[in-house]
């Protein structure tokens, strides 16, 4: 549910006091008690005192729900009106855009065509079209891709003229001595000499955006003696006509001309076409024999199918037997990469498997229908300089001879002029790639500050009420700042920020404010604000419930693995070179917060390195959720976020050290909310580090009572487990570091 | 739109010839989904069994697989226990020149080839690698209970 | 007229969505018997709606899948005890004439759909307000 509706609320992104505003005109009775909080929450100013902080926790959490109540709130409104599921709703769309496509694809199979082909589908798939269409209208111009032949569902090859027309419009098929009714738009006098444009060479032909010199295009325009020609007549800038712009190449837009001829040497052109038909392999219709041919196999295949070949999805890359169907192990890998591992592959030929399908094109010997102007003369264009940009490689190796159709080669580099890919009609893959990406960086490094914090919290906490008992915490959450959160640290740690994590960093610096110290001497400070958010522990509790939904334990298995990862490139360079004064400075626990507290690098440092010395001794799990007392308390008011004030404000009164207090909460909201975000973009098919514990049972072990639980006894197995592991696991690398 | 050409072929092809073992029939109701029945292979623990399935070829077959499952319990390291089948060709390694048919003969190879290092019950698949006669035991076991022709 | 899926292959998609962690953050959904290869009866549960008196309560229900979904509706029975005018105080069954997604049922229309559907209604108009019995009890 909320996963559509975070979208929304996203995209209007306002400030958080105005989150809050908004919130409490939602507010039913059970929730105004909290409105003043909110309020205050807004603004901060008004507040002062550690007590104050306390309620602005509470508000953290309040203005969290709430935003997400609203975000609901929202959506719910929209389903309201008349009745509609959102099946309903896209289903409906899905008509409007069938609709769409059908007037369009009408309009076109009347007013265009291409050697007997059209510019459009014709019909064998249903599915959405997803190819650019512009490119692939040009290419087809071109007579680089086949046109859209009609395919028939059957052929004889004794088959008549009149039998071979009925067949190609669709018709019944008539008995062998009928006669092919006459047609209206047959032009009555041709001079079919001059109407059979000789074949240009395919190569000549200009990529879509890629036109390299519009000047020179443009003369070559007037440099052909069109006045001459009956093309001349036809001739009509049909890009404009037909509302096309030509991004990269508008002022060199080839010009169309149209060559109406029905026939070819006196015979009806469906006649000349369905001849010879061949099967397409893919969709079982009978084609013109001319169809593309893939570039590594040889095999046909009709541009309807060829234009519904894609990539995959992005998705994380597969192991063992490719396509293997995420068994288990596959599914934990897929929940340890961030986004960065995201792939897409080419796609591979349906026929030989030979990855990047690419498919050529032998042109007809005759032409009819569009045709693009400038490329009508045999010899009026240099060739060469136009080619796509990707194939810019040999091309006087393969130039067809003009008038020849037959294919020379058998297969073809992916590189070769005259190949077309699958990714040249789909030009934005790459686009789509880099968003899947971002978003899952996004959403990685979201949910490690989320989590961080959170912990951070939970840590500093029982740090404060046996600050000698565990050493691990503090380490943890400078390393955790420095390296988890390393995306969004561009100069605080020493990690080595991969690429795809960069990536993320503009996304994320603005709206995380508190992990994300701008130098080292900050990341005390930060340490501090931690500590004094102590008690928001049960923000995790109640993010995990409402909120997030994200199961922490999944994301420190990522953390885990990701950290592993950055955690070995670490040793090798900035950590190491610390190493000695590490070493000099490591001093014994109870020091530690001292150091930390006032200090830029070297205590940073320095706890580090106790840390890591404590822990190696240490083995069990001390971190653990269910083991602090008032944790339980809180725990009790999860369900009862009034009580939950009290338990909250006690123990901050307690504990916290003072100042700035207020970031904190529009922190939270804000990382929670990129992380519903990314979430959100998950569950429109990125489905990257996904809650793939449930993939675990096929039966009913579902999610929400399994967490129903938790919550009763107070325990978070998942939680507590996971983190003994990210513990044990750092306990080694560091372990290596100090041998 | 009716039924693409393409599946009104392959229906007529494999009534035409069909594939010997394997039979694939469609419903009068829905000519998109298929009863099948697969004879497990010579030489397996599945031979003389008789194992029914059933095939649905989605909206946008074939550019996106069958799907297929078994509806008669068998025990084989890559078929669950609601019967779905991993199997490449299934999945990433679709392509849409592959047809009814040929998938057809690859879930009967699969039923010859078990895959336990691909699994999809992890139990049989670990029973299979750590005790393979006694796996191979009770898959012909539950042949005789469960597929019986 | 597109593909109709056949109810098995409906129901593996219902079930495939949410091991993938691809339904609803507001309702979870699982098989009862994982080894029931008909599917038949279902598991859900549903996260109270904010704003009500359900708000942080977790609902649990079974549906049943006969052999003509998804072109009949499943029928739907709380086991969590709740005060909702389309829920029977006998026994949890939900009356589908009481709720509009069963009274009109559609063949898009999958259990996600109905468990949304049930909390929508929980928290619309009075229903958000009426008295509940004790938090985990059952029928």
């Amino acid at each position: 549910m909320g996963n559509t509706s975070t979208k929304e609320s996203r995209g209007a992104s306002p400030p958080p006091h105005h989150q809050h505003r908004n919130s409490r005109s939602f507010s039913g009775p059970s929730s105004s008690a909290y409105a003043p909080d909110m309020e205050r929450a807004g603004s901060s100013s008004l507040r002062l005192g550690r007590r104050h902080r306390g309620e602005n926790f509470e508000a953290a959490l309040l203005g969290l729900n709430l935003a997400q109540h609203r975000d609901r709130e929202r959506e719910r409104e929209r389903e309201e009106g008349p009745y509609k599921t959102r099946e309903e709703r896209r289903a409906e769309k899905e008509a409007e855009r069938r609709k769409e496509r059908e007037k369009e694809r009408e309009r076109s199979m009347a007013e265009e065509s291409v050697d007997g082909g059209y510019l459009v589908t014709v019909g064998v798939y249903t599915g959405p079209e997803d190819y650019n269409l512009k490119v692939v209208r040009q290419l087809q111009i071109e007579r680089r891709l086949a046109p859209f032949w009609k395919g028939i569902p059957d052929h004889e090859s004794d088959w008549t003229d009149a039998q071979l027309v009925a067949a190609a419009q669709g018709k019944d098929i008539p008995d062998a001595d009928a006669v092919i009714p006459p047609s209206p738009t047959k032009p009555a006098n041709e001079d079919l000499n001059r109407l059979t444009v000789p074949m240009a060479t395919r190569s000549r032909s200009q990529s879509y955006g890629s036109d390299a010199s519009p000047s020179s295009s443009t003369g070559r325009l007037s440099s052909l003696s069109l006045s001459s020609s009956p093309l001349a007549g036809f001739s009509r800038p049909r890009s404009k006509t037909l509302g096309f712009s030509r991004s990269s190449s508008s002022n060199s837009a080839p010009v169309e001309t149209n060559i109406p001829s029905k026939t070819v040497n006196n015979r009806p052109i469906e006649a000349v076409l369905y001849e010879n038909a061949s099967e397409c392999p893919i969709c079982f219709l009978y084609y013109p024999p001319h169809l593309n041919r893939t570039r590594c196999c040889d095999q046909p295949i009709c541009s309807e199918c060829f234009v519904q070949i894609k990539r995959a999805d992005p998705h994380i890359p597969e192991h063992s037997p490719p396509g293997s169907p995420a068994p288990q192990p596959v599914d934990q890998d897929r929940r340890a990469h961030a986004g960065d591992q995201l792939v897409s592959e080419p796609a591979s030929c349906p026929f030989c498997k030979q990855p990047e399908l690419g498919v050529v094109f032998t042109a007809l010997p005759w032409r009819r229908g569009l045709v693009y102007a400038n490329q009508t003369h045999p010899y009026g264009i240099q060739q060469q300089s136009h080619l796509s940009h990707s194939s810019n490689t040999s091309s006087t190796s393969s130039l067809p001879v003009p008038g020849t159709p037959t294919r020379k080669k058998t297969s073809y580099a992916v590189n070769a002029p005259e190949v077309i890919t699958t990714d040249r009609i789909r030009p934005d893959w790459a686009t789509k790639l880099a968003h899947a990406k971002n978003q899952a960086a996004r959403r990685a490094a979201a949910a490690t500050a989320l989590h961080t914090a959170a912990y951070l919290m939970h840590n500093m906490s029982n740090q404060t009420s046996s600050a000698s008992s565990n050493p691990f915490s503090s380490r943890r959450i400078l390393r955790r700042m420095n390296n988890s959160s390393g995306s969004m640290t561009p100069n605080g740690g020493s990690g080595t920020v991969t690429p795809a994590a960069a990536s993320s960093t503009t996304n994320i610096v603005p709206e995380v404010p508190e992990p994300t110290p701008a130098a080292p001497a900050t990341q005390s400070a930060a340490l501090q604000n931690v500590l004094r958010r102590a008690r928001m522990v049960d923000l995790e509790e109640m993010m995990l419930m409402e909120a997030i939904r994200l199961s922490l334990a999944e994301e420190e298995e990522r953390k885990r693995k990701e950290e592993k990862e950055k955690k070995e490139k670490e040793e090798a360079n900035a950590e190491a070179e610390r190493a000695a004064a590490r070493l000099a400075t490591s001093a014994p626990e109870p020091s530690r917060m001292d150091l930390g507290k006032g200090k830029g690098l070297a205590p940073r440092v320095d706890t580090i390195s106790i840390g890591r010395r404590s822990e190696d001794a240490q083995s069990s799990p001390t971190i653990g959720f269910g083991t602090s007392s008032h944790h339980l308390k809180i725990q009790r008011a999860t369900s009862d976020v009034s009580s939950s004030a009290s338990s909250m404000k006690e123990p901050e009164a307690g504990n916290s050290d003072e100042d700035d207090g207020t970031e904190p909460i529009f922190n939270f909201q804000s990382l929670a909310q990129t992380l519903m975000e990314a979430e959100d973009g998950e569950a429109n098919g990125n489905n990257v580090a996904g809650k793939g514990k449930q993939a675990e049972n096929v039966e009913n072990v579902a999610p929400l009572k399994k967490e129903a639980d938790t919550t009763a006894t107070g325990e978070e197995p998942d939680t507590a487990d996971s983190k003994t592991a990210v513990r044990h696991e750092s306990v080694r690398v560091l372990g290596q570091e100090t041998a | 739109m009716a039924l693409p050409k393409r599946i009104i072929k392959e229906t007529e092809r494999l009534v035409a010839e069909p594939v010997p073992g394997i039979q694939a029939i469609p419903h009068d109701d829905n000519l998109r989904y298929f009863d099948v029945s697969i004879h497990g292979p010579a030489q397996s623990p599945y031979e003389g069994g008789v194992f029914k399935l059933e095939l649905f070829l989605p909206e946008d077959y074939p550019m996106t697989p069958p799907k297929i499952r078994f509806l008669t319990k068998i025990y084989h390291p890559n078929i669950d226990r609601l019967g779905r089948i991993c199997l490449d060709v299934l999945k990433a390694n679709w392509s849409p020149a592959l047809q009814i048919r040929t998938i057809l003969l690859s879930i009967q190879a699969l039923l010859g080839a078990p895959n336990p290092d691909d699994p999809l019950a992890n139990d049989v698949a670990q029973r299979w690698k750590e005790d393979e006669p006694g796996a191979i035991a009770t898959a012909r076991e539950w042949t005789q209970t469960h597929a019986a022709p | 007229m597109s593909a109709k899926v056949p109810r098995n292959f409906r129901l593996l998609e219902e079930l495939e969505k949410g091991e993938k962690g691809q339904g609803s953050d507001a309702c979870s959904l699982g098989l009862d018997d994982g080894n029931d290869i008909m599917m038949t009866n279902w598991n859900g549960t549903i996260l109270g709606p904010p704003h009500s008196v359900h708000e942080n309560r977790i609902y649990s229900v079974k549906l049943h899948c006969d052999e003509q979904y998804p072109d009949v509706p499943p029928t739907v029975q709380f086991l969590s005890r709740i005060n909702l005018p389309c829920v029977s105080q006998e026994d949890g069954k939900v009356d589908p004439t009481k709720l509009q997604c069963l009274g009109n049922w559609k063949r898009e229309y999958t259990m996600e759909t109905v468990l949304l559907e049930l909390r929508r209604f929980m928290a619309s108009g009075n229903n958000k307000k009426l008295p509940q019995p004790p938090e985990g009890s059952t029928f």
